[in-house]
């Protein structure tokens, strides 16, 4: 595979930055925020994480690291176990194809991309917890919390763009060509 | 010279691919497995979820302090701004309560004479309380609960009721050690009996992960008005009887009753757990118990 070899050593340990900065994601979508209980629907950082690791270096993101962060949180944010794990597994499956497609496009084409993925990710969780459940959800508030998600993406995706950088330069590069 | 044939890295990366793609599908499966697993023995799934609830407490117990701060820092801001409204406010209200004080006073005395006479035994209140912090709320859109830094070594047990500050927020649903979860009064799993405090009507309030749960099971024909206060009915024994719920927020033209809890969901950051003994159901089972 042509796309394999383009691909730097792997360094062992990588995987580390992707678990710490999907655990701050998922610690920001769970810590009791101001308006955040009860009432309100947010952004699901974790999803613009993964997305944005996936797509610049799906290294950092192994697909273990994927299960473990979406046990977590599920388990600590009262979902069925392995739902949103699930949604995540799927999301890195359907990226594999078309990441190199989506990083040689302008930011927007690859922000029209999260879209897609988002709505994907908000469909699977609403069809697997209503399946869980055996309840008909409502749609508008996981319409609204996908919209939040989409609207979260560029500021989320810069930060990790400039951690990334400053954390492996070389490598970043040679990922992007 | 180089030789010929694949090149090492070139190998090593496929042989990566040949193993991420195979843990990709063996995770999918395993999420799966553990959906299917988690509906089938529920009891199983949530032990484990307490366990792992337990030992993340520790670690969102601390996070949770710096946004505590900064919204009390906010808070204070907006109190210095309208310190004297504020003052004006407390005033009036501090007059209404007094005589409220001294009317509850002298309803508990006839209250207690009542009972005397007719002989009805005087109940011994539960003032038990514990309070604890929330750490983590629900992650998306399907569940209206919140994780508690508080567990079975506080004396907590299922079903207790937990309050804010202003009115009924929940009730206990999972126990662990440290932890445990509230199910809020707004999910589409919680069923609440309540009764209308004006007209006394009971009915069951029923969330719908909306802000404003419905009533549902009302009389034919029911007598309240918007505004009118909802309180726990303590029908069932689940629950006592009194607890501030809410108020009624709007009734439309197809008889839906929707419910402004009496609740600051923005600024749910304790909860009071209230030590409830249950009533214990009746020896005969009568087909209507636990409803």
């Amino acid at each position: 595979m042509s796309v394999l070899v383009a691909q730097p050593p792997r360094k062992p340990g990588r995987w580390l930055v992707g678990l710490v900065t999907g655990l701050a994601a998922v610690l920001l979508d769970l810590l009791p925020l101001p308006g955040a209980a009860g009432a309100t629907v947010g952004p699901s950082v974790t999803l613009c994480v993964v997305y944005f690791w996936v797509v610049h270096d799906p290294d950092l993101l192994p697909p273990m690291v994927l299960f473990a962060l979406g046990l977590v949180l599920d388990a600590l944010g009262g979902m069925p176990p392995g739902l949103s794990a699930l949604a995540l597994l799927l999301v890195r499956l359907a990226l594999l194809g078309s990441r190199r497609l989506l990083l040689a496009q302008p930011f927007v084409v690859v922000w029209a991309g999260f879209a897609l993925v988002v709505l994907g990710f908000s469909a699977v969780r609403w069809v697997l917890a209503g399946l869980w459940w055996w309840h008909l959800f409502a749609l508008k508030p996981s319409l609204l919390e996908a919209l939040f998600t989409f609207a979260a993406y560029p500021p989320v995706g810069w930060l990790l763009a400039r951690f990334h950088h400053g954390l492996a330069p070389r490598t970043a590069r040679a990922t992007r060509g | 010279m180089r030789s010929p044939g694949p090149s090492l890295p070139r190998i090593v990366a496929q042989v990566r691919s040949l193993v991420d793609r195979s843990a990709l599908g063996v995770l999918i499966g395993l999420s799966v497995l553990l959906l299917v697993l988690g509906k089938a023995d529920m009891k199983l799934a949530s032990f484990l979820v307490e366990r792992f609830s337990d030992a993340a407490v520790t670690v969102l117990r601390p996070l949770g302090e710096p946004i505590a701060a900064v919204r009390q820092g906010v808070d204070r801001v907006g109190e210095l701004l309208a310190v004297h409204e504020e003052n004006e406010r407390l005033r009036e209200e501090n007059q209404r309560l007094l005589a409220w004080q001294a009317e509850a006073g002298r309803l508990a005395v006839q209250n207690r004479a009542l009972r005397q006479m007719l002989q009805i035994p005087i109940p011994e209140r539960s003032s038990a309380w514990t309070t604890a912090r929330v750490v983590a709320d629900s992650a998306g859109v399907f569940v209206r609960t919140v994780l508690i830094d508080a567990g079975a070594e506080r004396g907590l047990t299922v079903g207790m009721p937990a309050l804010a500050p202003h009115g009924l927020a929940g009730r206990v649903i999972d126990v662990g050690c440290c932890s445990a979860r509230v199910l809020l009064i707004t999910d589409f799993n919680s069923r609440v009996p309540v009764v209308i405090e004006r007209s006394g009507d009971q009915a069951l309030l029923v969330g719908d992960n909306s802000p404003e749960p419905g009533l549902r099971f009302l009389p034919l024909n029911p007598d309240f008005k918007v505004g009118d206060r909802v309180l726990t009915s303590g029908r069932g024994g689940l629950m006592p009887p009194g607890l501030m719920v809410g108020r009624i927020a709007a009734i439309d033209a197809g008889g839906k009753v929707a419910v402004q809890p009496q609740v600051d969901w923005s600024r749910l950051d304790h909860l009071s757990l209230l030590r409830f003994e249950a009533v214990p159901p009746p020896p005969v089972e009568t087909g209507l118990a636990g409803r």
